[in-house]
């Protein structure tokens, strides 16, 4: 096997590495196929340079690809499982509960309507307040004036109190400023004259 | 070969296993991969002397190597990583023991007796995962790269065998060849490099599956 340029450095590193002389994190995350059988019969060659004597041949060298493979597979999977929960949120559409009357067509118009009609109806009762803007309330407010004759003399009385008193008048027959038959009147008299 | 010639030096502690591990902690799976390729083969034969059958050595040395990474957090470095990584391969394997004692469906032909257990001083005799189809092919990879090795030039032949078979660190083996640093790192990447082309077929084979 020929290396390339990048492959006899990082090989070199490797040889470096299994001497414990070189240090660089650039190393382990270039590691591919080719440098983990570098790295392995590197193992090898020094595991059966150190065996004492026959013993040398006796021993398996090299380790088994299979077996570190599926061991990093589930130390992979491992790390997946261990991970923390990811904070991101998840939108569920919440379902929809279906109106009994989504399907008809019919009864949305007439609720667009409706709506449409009560809106019309608040912003027509802004612009026509009864009496107009206070402008106009100010320049028809000229109440009718009556002059009416009272047992103080005669005197200047709005017409609509005046309607108003005339109605009280009517309906207050048991009024306590008509007489009436059961009430006693009484007085105090002061054992002084003119003096209360 | 001039290498007994080389007088002595003080053995320094070189662990790359200690970099990978530490690699692997913050998250490089990579170079825990980098740690099961280098140690697959010795953990497997070590379970191979206390488990007999073939199929249950390699799910007790997955699991071995599961368990050592869950918990390679908690490895302070005080130790080897290969001695830690026995003692749980010795745990592991003798909880699966105890288990299959508790199941009667189990052939007493997966134990070994008490004697053979992780002790046994024969470092590298056969264990049951070792077919003698791999036992042969492992005779002729020991011979290639023996013969790969004579066959080296001699400084390249001198730089590896005091890495490798010495323990030299890089700075001693400078001093002992009175050459640069950078020119043992070349020379002993160089010999790896002739013996790995030599060999690399064979391991390929062995494994049943090219990397």
């Amino acid at each position: 096997m020929t290396h390339t340029q990048a492959n006899v450095s990082s090989a070199e590193s490797l040889s470096a590495l299994v001497d414990g002389d070189f240090e660089s994190p650039v190393l382990t995350s270039a590691l591919d196929d080719k440098m983990r059988a570098v790295w392995n019969s590197y193992q090898a060659i020094g595991d059966v340079l150190r065996a004492p004597g026959a013993a040398a041949s006796k021993a398996v060298y090299g380790a088994d690809a299979v077996f570190v493979q599926r061991l990093m597979q589930r130390l992979e999977n491992e790390k997946i499982e261990n991970s923390p929960p990811r904070l991101t949120a998840v939108f569920v559409a919440k379902p929809h509960a279906a109106a009994a009357n989504d399907a008809t067509f019919r009864w949305k118009l007439v609720a667009g309507f409706a709506s449409f009609g009560a809106m019309a109806a608040v912003a027509l009762s802004l612009v026509s307040v009864p009496g107009g803007t206070p402008e106009q309330l100010a320049k028809n407010g000229a109440a009718t004036e009556l002059m009416v004759t009272s047992p103080q003399g005669p005197m200047v009385r709005d017409a609509r109190l005046e309607e108003l008193l005339s109605a009280h008048k009517q309906l207050g027959g048991t009024s306590l400023q008509a007489p009436s038959g059961f009430l006693r009147n009484a007085g105090f008299e002061s054992t002084n004259n003119g003096q209360r | 070969m001039t290498e007994e010639s080389v007088p002595p030096l003080v053995e320094k502690p070189i662990d790359s296993d200690a970099w990978l591990v530490e690699r692997a902690v913050a998250g490089d799976q990579k170079a825990f991969e980098l740690l099961v390729i280098k140690y697959q083969r010795r953990i497997q034969r070590l379970i191979g002397r206390m488990v007999r059958d073939v199929d249950l050595v390699e799910d007790i040395a997955q699991e071995t190597f599961i368990r050592a990474y869950r918990a390679l957090a908690q490895f302070r470095g005080d130790a080897q990583f290969y001695t830690w990584l026995y003692r749980i391969a010795v745990n592991t394997a003798k909880k699966a023991l105890m288990d299959l004692k508790r199941n009667p469906t189990v052939s007493e032909n997966s134990f070994k007796s008490d004697d053979d257990d992780e002790t046994s001083p024969i470092e590298n005799e056969l264990t049951s995962s070792e077919t003698p189809d791999a036992v042969l092919a492992s005779k002729e990879i020991a011979q290639i790269i023996n013969a790969a090795l004579e066959a080296l030039p001699k400084e390249l032949r001198q730089a590896i065998t005091l890495r490798e078979i010495e323990g030299l660190s890089y700075e001693e083996i400078a001093e002992a060849m009175s050459c640069p640093i950078g020119t043992v790192r070349s020379r002993i990447f160089r010999a790896r490099e002739a013996i790995s082309q030599k060999v690399k077929p064979l391991l390929e084979n062995q494994s049943g599956k090219r990397w």
